[in-house]
């Protein structure tokens, strides 16, 4: 596997506001890439830097083994921005049509193309229609659609959901596979953790301008985990649980990152320990509560890198 | 190519959110209201008597003269609009995040911008100036001796005034960079007028002041360079006898050569600025 975008120790600061501190990553060819962190962590500085929007205030980075700003391999990469905005003057087959001549798109393949890009996003039948005059959602749409046009193999979405309902939020879903089985690489932003959870291959979670977790979605949730639920949590149980990754419930005890084979052990040991065990749970994290783990409770050993003022 | 693209987005853009329809249809009410004054101009009768060749020649130009100060007021805060909303604004509202990253360098970006707005203020000026001519010419005979000269020393304003707003609205807010150029154009027309008053006065200070501040901000020596073309000989041998100027309407000289050199060079230091404050501009 090759690495499609790879940054080294990317940061951006805004006076002496940090937007991206240290950011060092890689993404794969033709894997969906999830980008996720609470409001503010800088994302969508990320993306902007890689898009070469904003210019980094340091480290470097690459896509497609070009260095960012290469003229030549924009031709293949498609974006959608946050706050997306478009000539409202135009209507959407122009703008898709001037996107697609930026984009030296054949004069003979625009029209298929953009056709079968309008039936995707559901805009066919308001291709004459005025940017200006579509609801936010069918904007959005619209800027799906230009992220699309050039067949790109690279494809930046900032929150490509943000304004979307559920039937077209399923439809992006459905899209980012289509992309995926198509072999393109998608980079998205998102705070919709059922979502990143339903199609990203990988995912890299960052706060405050660093990447606090990455890797496959398995590796970051655990593969098994298993809430043991008892009469009384004792002082005895609760030494126990401390010595695992394990998270300590009014009722129960939640053991993560547990390989299934150990399962019969720790009962027994909980046991021994005293536990007067009403029930056990085999459970898998969701994406979400590990994403509030990350940022509430820092790994022990970040947290002894940040030193600490009270 | 990406430059024509852009800068046909502009025109586009012009043309739908009716700027084209508009200046046409201003353009055509003032030619009717010239018609109209030099119609009336011409019929003036004294005690009976139509009055002389000499004087409607008199009349004419310094009325032409008045004409082409509005008009280039008109052009170059038309440019300062222009200059100001079409990348300050996009810049501001997020319009350039989809098109900055496509296959063009953001220099493209800019001088397609430029080029657009600087197509519809020089067609602008040529159309208008043009039929301004035609219709004095028709109406009371006259015509100024270089309109052509003129026109393009009024387009060559029009679009200063516009790549150094341009320029000002990749650094400052739009509003801003409108605002300013404005108040630099308003001070450039005094400092101009200063300047020649400072002559008449042998004031040394105020003259070289005065230069300083034309090299600075060039706009009002391409006024005056149009104006000397525009004036019949006869009024600038009248208006030297005199010793009139110090206003903005008589000019007595030719542009110098080391003047219109300089504003070649002054146009590629404030393009190369834009262009290299958008090149580092973070959108
Ligand atoms: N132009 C700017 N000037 C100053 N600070 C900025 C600018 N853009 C972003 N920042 C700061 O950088 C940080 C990261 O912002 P960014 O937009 O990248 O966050 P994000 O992760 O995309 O957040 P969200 O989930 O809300 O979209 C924030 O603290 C923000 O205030
Ligand atoms: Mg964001």
């Amino acid at each position: 596997m090759t690495a499609v975008i790879e940054t080294r120790q990317i940061g951006k600061a805004y006076g002496t506001t940090v937007a991206l501190a240290d950011l060092t990553m890689q993404v794969m060819r033709g894997e969906i890439f999830g980008f996720l962190g609470p409001n503010g962590a800088g994302k969508t500085t990320a993306v902007k830097v890689l898009l070469g929007l904003v210019l980094p205030t340091q480290g470097a980075a690459a896509i497609l083994g070009k260095p960012l700003g290469d003229i030549p391999t924009r031709r293949q990469i498609g974006y959608l921005p946050e706050l997306f905005r478009y000539q409202e003057w135009l209507t959407a087959r122009e703008l898709l049509n001037a996107h697609a001549s930026l984009m030296e798109v054949p004069q003979l393949e625009r029209r298929p193309q953009i056709d079968a890009i309008l039936e995707r996003i559901g805009l066919s039948d308001r291709h004459r229609d005025r940017v200006g005059t579509f609801s936010k959602g069918m904007q959005q749409r619209l800027g799906l659609g230009i992220a699309l046009i050039g067949q790109p193999e690279v494809i930046f979405l900032d929150e490509p959901t943000s304004a979307l309902d559920p039937v077209g939020r399923a439809d992006v879903r459905a899209l980012l596979l289509e992309l995926r089985a198509k072999g393109t690489t998608v980079f998205l932003n998102s705070h919709m953790l059922s979502e990143v959870e339903s199609v990203c291959d990988r995912v890299a979670v960052i706060d405050k301008g660093s990447v606090v977790a990455s890797g496959t979605l398995e590796t970051l949730l655990g593969r098994f985990a298993l809430r043991v639920r008892m009469e009384e949590i004792t002082h005895a149980i609760r030494g126990f649980a401390e010595r695992y990754d394990a998270a300590i419930e009014e009722d129960a005890v939640l053991f993560y990152g547990l390989d299934e084979a150990r399962v019969p052990d720790l009962i027994a040991q909980l046991v021994a320990a005293g536990a007067r065990i009403t029930s056990v749970e085999p459970i898998r994290r969701t994406l979400e509560q590990r994403f509030l783990e990350l940022l509430q409770k820092p790994d022990e050993d970040t947290t002894d890198r940040i030193p600490r003022f009270t | 190519m990406k430059i024509l693209l852009i800068a046909s987005l502009v025109l586009h853009e012009a043309m739908r959110r009716r700027l084209l329809l508009i200046i046409g249809a201003l353009t055509l009410l003032l030619v009717v209201l010239t018609a109209w004054g030099f119609h009336a101009l011409a019929s003036v009768h004294d005690h009976g008597r139509a009055i002389s060749h000499f004087a409607l020649v008199v009349v004419a130009s310094t009325l032409v003269i008045l004409m082409a100060f509005m008009f280039t007021i008109i052009l170059c805060l038309g440019a300062a609009f222009l200059g100001a909303l079409s990348t300050g604004t996009e810049i501001e509202n997020g319009t350039l995040l989809a098109i900055a990253p496509r296959p063009l360098r953001r220099w493209e970006l800019l001088a397609g911008k430029w080029l657009g707005n600087a197509a519809i203020l020089a067609a602008y000026a040529a159309v208008s100036g043009a039929l301004e001519v035609a219709v004095v010419y028709k109406m009371t005979g006259y015509a100024p001796p270089h309109p052509l000269a003129a026109i393009l020393f009024l387009i060559a304003q029009a679009l200063f005034v516009l790549t150094f707003t341009m320029w000002l609205s990749i650094r400052l807010s739009a509003i801003a960079a409108g605002f300013t150029t404005t108040v630099l154009f308003g001070l450039a027309r005094v400092v101009g007028a200063a300047g020649i008053i400072g002559q008449a006065l042998h004031n040394t200070t105020v003259t070289q002041a005065a230069v300083v501040a034309s090299l600075i901000v060039p706009f009002d020596g391409l006024w005056r360079a149009a104006v000397y073309q525009l004036e019949p000989a006869a009024m600038i041998a009248t208006a030297s006898s005199t010793g009139s100027g110090g206003n903005p309407f008589i000019e007595l000289y030719p542009p110098t050569v080391p003047y219109l050199l300089w504003c070649g060079l002054w146009f590629s230091i404030v393009s190369g600025l834009a262009i290299s404050a958008f090149a580092r501009r973070d959108l």
